[in-house]
């Protein structure tokens, strides 16, 4: 994840270089057309496929000295876009995408990278993996937005004893802030780390300079599960280190019957421990008569 | 409708052939290549048909156009009767905003369609956002 944040400088202007096996021009159709072992690249972004098209907006003929809009041009005409499919591939500084589908829109500066309904389109930076239904690329800065993603923070817990249990977060929409070192999740956020699963409406995930994600931040109401443990509050906070995550905002903790509340609730996700501040409430301790007592 | 001149022209009535050497024609547009503008060819050879509507420019054919591209490339075949021009050897071509090298070259001679074939590299200039 880290270099999703923290890969290349913003592209600068150049030309666009591409290689092919065939390339036709249909002149009336104002469309390039590039066929075979496509490759595509500018500056440290690389685009490969299997076929691509170039479309450019009509211009009338000794146009040539008009002020074109921004955007690559042919034959003096303004190229408005390029598509290109079949094994899309595109690379930029430490960071990777794959898909079925591509399409540059070269005067808004993006790349939008889509899959096939069995395939999603993937972006990985070293460990990182990063899926979703459309991942769009900003070619003049480094943000990075994705619809629907589904993300594997496995850098994260590298450490951890158990590795296999990485954090996985889903949600409607994810935008990667390189200069904010910030990935912030939209709309039904879905956090889960082994029997934790932690939904909020919003989640700010912030990463150091090596790409490890530092905290998260839960924000417009959260639920957390915990086997038949249930915690809620206005918000939340994961610190990476401590591996604690911290409600506040009317904290609610509900447990087998127990219901406590208070002006902070921690719960440390790998022992489930629980600790509750200036805690209330009520507690039936005939709801646990069937535990075992822990050391 | 084209027009031309040549250093030295031979002229066989009999089948309609041509050759010229160092030869140039204009050609004014109605259709496909009309955003081009005037075409202008010029070859050191060339060999043709008239009544095959057939030809062949060799020595290095050059077209420049009106609107500031230039194509060079060895040999072109033009076939008048399939309405296509072949070039089999490498084709470097230029305009405003770009530049391209083919490995050949297939056109329909209307200008519908052009394509570079057997290895085509590239680019086009591009403008930041404003």
């Amino acid at each position: 994840m880290a270099a999703v944040l923290a890969a290349a400088a913003a592209l600068p202007p150049g030309p666009l270089d591409f290689k092919a096996l065939e390339m036709r021009m249909e002149p009336r159709e104002h469309r390039v057309f590039l066929d075979g072992d496509v490759r595509l690249t500018r500056s440290d972004l690389t685009v490969t496929g299997q076929h691509a098209m170039i479309e450019y907006a009509e211009t009338s003929p000794g146009s040539k000295h008009r002020k074109q809009p921004a955007g690559a041009r042919l034959g003096g005409q303004s190229v408005r876009l390029f598509e290109v499919d079949g094994n899309v591939h595109v690379e930029r500084g430490a960071r990777t995408a794959d898909g079925a589908h591509g399409v540059a829109d070269l005067l808004n500066q993006t790349i939008v990278l889509t899959g096939t309904p069995e395939v999603p389109p993937v972006l990985r930076d070293k460990g990182e993996t990063l899926s979703g239904e459309r991942i769009l690329f900003h070619l003049d800065n480094e943000d990075v937005e994705v619809w629907q993603p589904k993300l594997v923070l496995r850098r994260s817990v590298a450490n951890e004893p158990n590795p296999d249990a990485p954090l996985r977060v889903e949600a409607a929409r994810l935008v990667l802030h390189k200069e904010e070192r910030l990935a912030r999740f939209t709309d039904d956020v879905i956090v889960r780390r082994g029997d934790t699963t932690v939904r909020s409406p919003r989640m700010d995930a912030r990463y150091d300079g090596d790409g490890q994600v530092t905290r998260l931040e839960l924000r417009g109401g959260v639920d957390l599960r915990q086997g038949e443990r249930r915690a809620t509050g206005e918000s939340a906070d994961y610190d990476a280190k401590t591996k604690e995550l911290v409600l506040t905002g009317d904290p609610k903790l509900y447990d087998r019957g127990d219901v406590l509340s208070g002006q902070r609730i921690d719960v440390a996700l790998d022992s489930h421990e629980v600790r509750v501040d200036q805690a209330r409430g009520k507690l039936r301790p005939e709801a646990h008569k069937d535990e075992e007592a822990r050391p | 409708m084209a027009r031309g001149t040549a250093d030295r022209l031979d002229y066989r009535r009999a089948g309609g052939r041509v050759t010229a050497a160092d030869g140039s024609a204009y050609m004014e547009p109605t259709k496909g290549y009309a955003s081009y503008g005037i075409l202008h060819f010029t070859a050191p050879a060339a060999d043709g048909e008239i009544s095959g509507r057939s030809g062949v420019a060799t020595g290095g054919v050059q077209l420049d156009t009106a609107r500031g591209d230039t194509a060079a490339t060895e040999k072109v075949e033009y076939e008048g009767a399939a309405g296509f021009v072949r070039s089999a050897t490498p084709v470097d071509a230029s305009g405003p905003g770009y530049r391209v090298q083919g490995n050949g070259l297939l056109a329909r001679a209307d200008g519908s369609a052009v394509q570079l074939v057997r290895g085509v590299r590239g680019s086009l200039e591009m403008e930041a956002r404003r």
